[in-house]
Formats: C-alpha cells, structure tokens, sequence
C-alpha cells in the first residue's frame, strides 16, 4: 500500500469517526441530556390519561330496595373545529335529545371550538346518537363516560332524598346532607396508543372509589303508600294544595316513610317542592293538639275520661269569647264524648284545670319550640312562646291546637310517645339505636288517652280512619290558618290526623295534614282522616301489617 | 520459526468455529426470543387493554339494564300495570279480614 492510499484511508477514517461521534453525541443528547423533555413529548403524543367519574354511593331504604343510584349516561360536546355535516346532526339533536330547531342551531353553530350539546344523556340514548352519528358520517360529536342519579322508584320520597346536580354534588335533601358520605373518588386511567387511536396499553393510576352507601329507616312499601295516598289527596280534595304523610315507629323513632305531596318530578324537580315541609315549615296543629294537653291532664292526676264538663259555647275568656267549630252547643259531655266530638271549650276548662305554668312546661318537653334533630337539613324550631308571654286567653287556644306552630315532624314525635307508654325519642332517618330525649308523661296516662283516642276513630270524628280489624287511634284537626295582616283566613286551612294503631301497643304512628288556601269547606273529616284510613289499608294490602284480634269492646274489628 | 507455520498455529482449529458458530448461533436464537417475548407481551398487553375498555362497556350496559328492571319492577310501574289490567285498590266493602286470635304482625 502506497503511503498516499493510506493517508486517504486515514482521512477517511477520520471523517467517519467524527460522524459517528456525532450521533454519538446527538445520541447521548437526546437520550441523556434531554431524556426528559422528548420523554414528555413522546407521551404526550401516544399516551392518553382518562378519568372517570366517580359513581355516586346508592340509597336504600330499610330493606335494601334501592331508592337512588348512579346509571351510566354521557355528556355530549361538539368540537366545532371537526364538525361535518351541521344540518344532519342538528336534525339528529332534535329527534334524539328533544331538542327545539333554534336550540340545536345555537349550540351547533355557536362560534366556539368546544360546545356542550347535552350533558346526563341516557345510556341507550347517547348509544343511538353515536351510531346514527356515525352511519350519517356526522364527525365532530365527542362522548363523555358519566353518571346520572336515577330513582329506580320514580318521585318516591324525593323530598327527603333531594337530587344532585349536572356536576354530581347533592342540591337539596338527603342528597346535599350526605354529600360528602356519597360522593366518591374519580378513576384514572392511562392508555398508551397508536398512530391511529389504537389503544396498545392501560395502567390504572387511581382505582377511584365509589362512593359509600346510605341506608335508611324508610320502608319504601310504606313510603309508596303515603305517597300514593297524598297524590290522591291533592287530586280528589277540593282546594288541596299541599299535604304530607308521616309514618313513624313509635319504639324505635324510626321514619317509616315521609311523603309529601306535590310529587317531585324526578326529570325536572321544581326547587320549590324539594323541601320536605313537614320538617321546615311550621302550622298550627288545630284539635290534635287536644290530646296533648288531655295527656297532660291526664299525667297530673286532674282528669278522668269520665269527667263531666260543659260543652256550650261560646265561653268568656278574658273577655274575648271561645267557640266551638260551627259555634254549636254540647251541654253536659264527659271528656271522652268531649274529644270525640272535639268541643274546644271542654278542652280549654281541662288547659284552665292544669294552669299555665303546667301546660306550658308540658307543652316544652313534648319537644315543641325546639328541632326535633332528625336527619334533615332546614329544621325549623316551632313556635312555642315563652311561658312569661302566655295569658289566659294564650292558654284557652293553645288548648286546641292555636296559637302555637308546629312542624309535622314534632307532632309526630309528641304522638309517637304518647304511642310508646312517654318516651320522647328523636326522629330518625338513619339507623341507629334509639335515641331518648326524656319523659312526657307516665305511661299510664298514655294509654288512658290512647283508649281515648280509640274512642274517638271508633264514634267520634276520627270514624273515617278506623280500619275493621286495626284498632286504629287518633285525633284529628283542622285549623284556620293567620296570615301577615290579616288575621285568620276562612279559606286558608290547615287539616291533620294523628293517629296510632293498635291503639292498646302501638306498632305504627300515622300523621297527615294538608293545607288549602281557597276552600273555607275544608275539614279533617273528609281529607286528613279518611287518608289515615287509606294508609292503614294500604299497608294491609301489600301484607305490611295483618289485623289484630278484638280485644275490647270500643274495637270494631272483625 | 518459518512464516507459514507461524500462519497455522494462528488459525483456529475445527473444534473452535463449531464453538464460535454455537455461540452465535445462542446469541441470534437469545436475542430473537427476547424480541419476539416482547412482541407477545405487547400484543398481550394491547388486548388486555382491550378487553378491560370493553369490560368496562359491558358494565355500564349491565348498570342501565339493572336501572331498568328496577323501573319496571318498581311499586308505582307495577300498579300502573295493575290498573291497566282493569284492577282497582281493594277497599273495606270488598274486603274482610280474617281475624285471627292473637294477631299482630
């Protein structure tokens, strides 16, 4: 080899080397020095992070019926900047999501990149829409996996449950109380794909978690009933307007089913019916509240059944006279024929026996004037007025039921002791042991005036509530109610019934009011009471409760 | 010594390319299991991925049709069936009771 041959295979050499210790050192560059920054680009480009939205925990009642969960649905957006064929989906829009023409024009040709058609679509629903997209050649749409709380039960007891908004996070209710207890943790998913979409792995960055179940005492048999029941109610009352049904046991304290009526709409629920008023708004509880301030008497020792006492009316009171409803005259009755017929003026000489200092402290550890602390949210106290604030006149109307505001759910508490031999027990929603705010009265007094009571479904006014065979008890009401500046309005009533049965060992405490605001004809006797009687009938039939033996002569049974 | 023994010694003998050709033989046979292993656990590893999407489709179809036997079963569809059938809500004049001694729930 000549010595120039070798100097060109040198420089050769030498030019080769040099290329390769520049890759070498792009090399180096890159994987090393930039490791990082391409890494991240790399990913960014094949790698696709989805997250999934955490599924709401469920709600069951007592018995594990499901009362509200989470379904899968979609969000659908329109990415504008790939949208084909704008006439065809917006066709689609109108057939499939119900959508007016001007609404799926706006959303379709609104001048912006990223666009929420529907959000809580129905499974099947963005199902349909994907493929008819798909076989119009419609591009652009963009599906998002989520949930949409459904109410497998339709409106039963929404009132209480509440509903959750388009983000997942309770608004009202039970839904909004336990938000945090029924809200979960999103799932974090990270794909790795192809040039084409195609997906070539998947880790799970965060398993999520779902969120945790709420269980309640609520029966939704029952519940079904009541609400049932106070649909009827508001359809076939003339002037109804509103109504709820109570049904609690009385042992326990347990909420067996709270209904109120106007029924929610579960698809659209109207904000002003979302609020169980039976708990937040207050009424003057009319006659029912006789046989409260009769147990008192009763617990004091002043008063038999067998008592006699003037039922004429009107009576002098401070000057301002007392009626009775339709201004009628009893004469001579006993107190068991007084509550019967609900005479006011018996029952204001039984308040007048007690006094204001007893009536009044009664009256207080019967829980009125105070939140009974059930599980709901926008609990209102009541008005009790402070005992220094109390007249006679005060102490004559309070005995039947004016004067004082109540919610339903401190009525039926005060009823539910009475039913359980004076135990006051809070209300409960959740379960849980029973939980004791104190004694009432003892618990010979309480059954004196449940045989009372009994006496007053079997012949008195509470006869619409009395089922053959249940030994139903209870008291019914109806009063007037006062509005700002205008004293009390003829038209403007409030109706109850509480009531218990068997009236010997109560099992179940029933209470239903309705109010109207345009029928000064309307009366316990035919709206409240009679619906007690349904309710009762109603858990017969779907076999909740079985009749009980007669087992004294004021029962009707058999 | 002469060159051309010098040029014998320096080569191999048989023995030591059938050692040399084993050798890269195991080392190409080594190399082709590793890549053709991770071609496999990569296509493993995209149907897995696969498979578990889809599993997670069949899911969310097995919650809606749950959602709707629910619906359907449900106290109020099921009176509203009842109803249609021609039933109507029993009341006290087409009832009566068997009262049993001792009754009670």
């Amino acid at each position: 080899m000549t010595e120039a041959a070798i100097n060109r295979a040198g420089v050769a050499f030498l030019v080769l080397g040099l290329g390769g210790l520049a890759v070498v050192g792009r090399l180096v560059q890159l994987q090393v020095v930039e490791h990082r920054r391409w890494s991240a680009v790399a990913q960014a480009i094949q790698e696709d992070v989805i997250e999934i939205p955490a599924q709401r925990g469920p709600i069951y009642d007592r018995n594990g019926v499901s009362l509200a969960y989470d379904v899968p649905s979609y969000e659908i957006a329109l990415d504008s900047y790939l949208l084909t064929k704008p006439e065809l989906l917006m066709s689609l829009l109108v057939r499939e999501l119900g959508m007016s023409y001007t609404e799926a024009r706006d959303k379709v040709y609104r001048t912006s990149y990223f666009t929420w058609l529907a959000r809580r679509v129905d499974y099947s629903v963005g199902q349909r829409i994907r493929a008819q997209a798909q076989a119009l050649g419609v591009k652009g749409l963009l599906f998002f996996d989520s949930w949409k709380r459904a109410y497998p039960q339709g409106p039963l007891a929404l009132a209480v449950l509440g509903v959750v908004g388009v983000d997942g996070k309770g608004l009202a209710g039970l839904e909004l109380q336990f938000d945090e207890k029924l809200s979960g943790r999103p799932r974090r998913i990270r794909l790795l794909r192809g040039p084409s979409g195609q997906v070539y792995d998947l880790w799970e960055e965060d398993r999520g978690a779902r969120g945790n179940p709420l269980h309640l005492t609520l029966d939704a048999r029952i519940q079904w009933v009541c609400d049932r029941e106070i649909a009827r109610g508001l359809d076939k009352y003339p002037g109804a307007n509103r109504g709820f049904a109570l049904v609690m046991d009385p042992r326990t304290g347990e909420i067996l089913a709270l209904a109120h009526g106007p029924a929610v709409d579960p698809a659209r629920p109207d904000p002003a019916l979302l609020h169980p008023w039976s708990v937040t708004h207050v009424f003057e509880p009319g006659s029912t509240f006789k046989a409260l301030v009769g147990l008192a008497a009763f617990d004091q020792g002043l008063l038999t059944p067998d008592d006699a006492f003037s039922g004429d009316s009107p009576i002098l009171v401070g000057g301002v006279q007392v009626k009775n409803a339709r201004g009628r005259s009893y004469g001579t009755v006993t107190f068991r024929r007084a509550m019967a017929d609900s005479v006011n003026t018996v029952l204001v000489q039984v308040a007048q026996r007690l006094g204001i200092e007893r009536t009044h402290a009664y009256l207080s550890r019967m829980g009125f004037g105070q939140k009974t602390g059930i599980d709901l949210l926008g609990e209102v106290s009541g008005i009790l007025n402070p005992r220094e604030r109390w007249t006679a006149l005060d102490l004559a109307v309070t005995s039947f039921g004016q004067g004082v505001a109540v919610t339903g759910i401190q009525l039926g508490a005060a009823f539910a002791a009475m039913a359980n031999g004076g135990t006051l027990l809070r209300p409960r929603l959740l379960p849980g042991p029973a939980e004791v705010r104190g004694q009432i009265a003892s618990s010979a007094a309480c059954r004196t005036m449940r045989e009372v009571l009994g006496y007053c479904v079997n012949v008195g006014t509470g006869t619409p509530a009395a089922v053959s065979g249940f030994n139903v008890g209870g008291k019914s009401g109806t009063a007037e109610m006062a509005l700002p500046g205008r004293g009390y309005v003829s038209d403007h009533v409030t109706t109850g019934m509480a009531a218990f049965f068997p009236w010997e060992d109560p099992q179940y405490v029933v209470l239903v009011v309705y109010q109207t605001s345009s029928n000064p004809e309307f009366w316990s006797g035919t709206t409240s009471v009679p619906s007690v009687g349904e309710i009762v009938r109603g858990m017969a039939q779907l076999g909740i409760v079985r009749p009980y033996a007669p087992t004294t002569t004021l029962g009707r049974s058999g | 010594m002469p060159p051309r023994e010098r040029g014998r010694q320096g080569l191999p003998g048989w023995g030591g390319v059938v050692l040399l050709i084993s050798a890269g033989v195991l080392v190409a046979g080594l190399v082709f299991l590793y890549l053709w292993q991770g071609a496999v656990l990569a296509q493993l590893r995209a149907e897995r991925a696969r498979a578990l999407l889809e599993l997670q489709e069949i899911e969310r179809v097995r919650l809606d049709l749950s959602y709707q036997v629910d619906r359907t079963y449900s106290l109020g569809e099921i009176a509203a069936r009842a109803r249609a059938l021609g039933m109507v809500p029993f009341d006290d004049k087409r009832t009566r009771y068997l009262v049993l001694d001792g009754g009670g729930h």
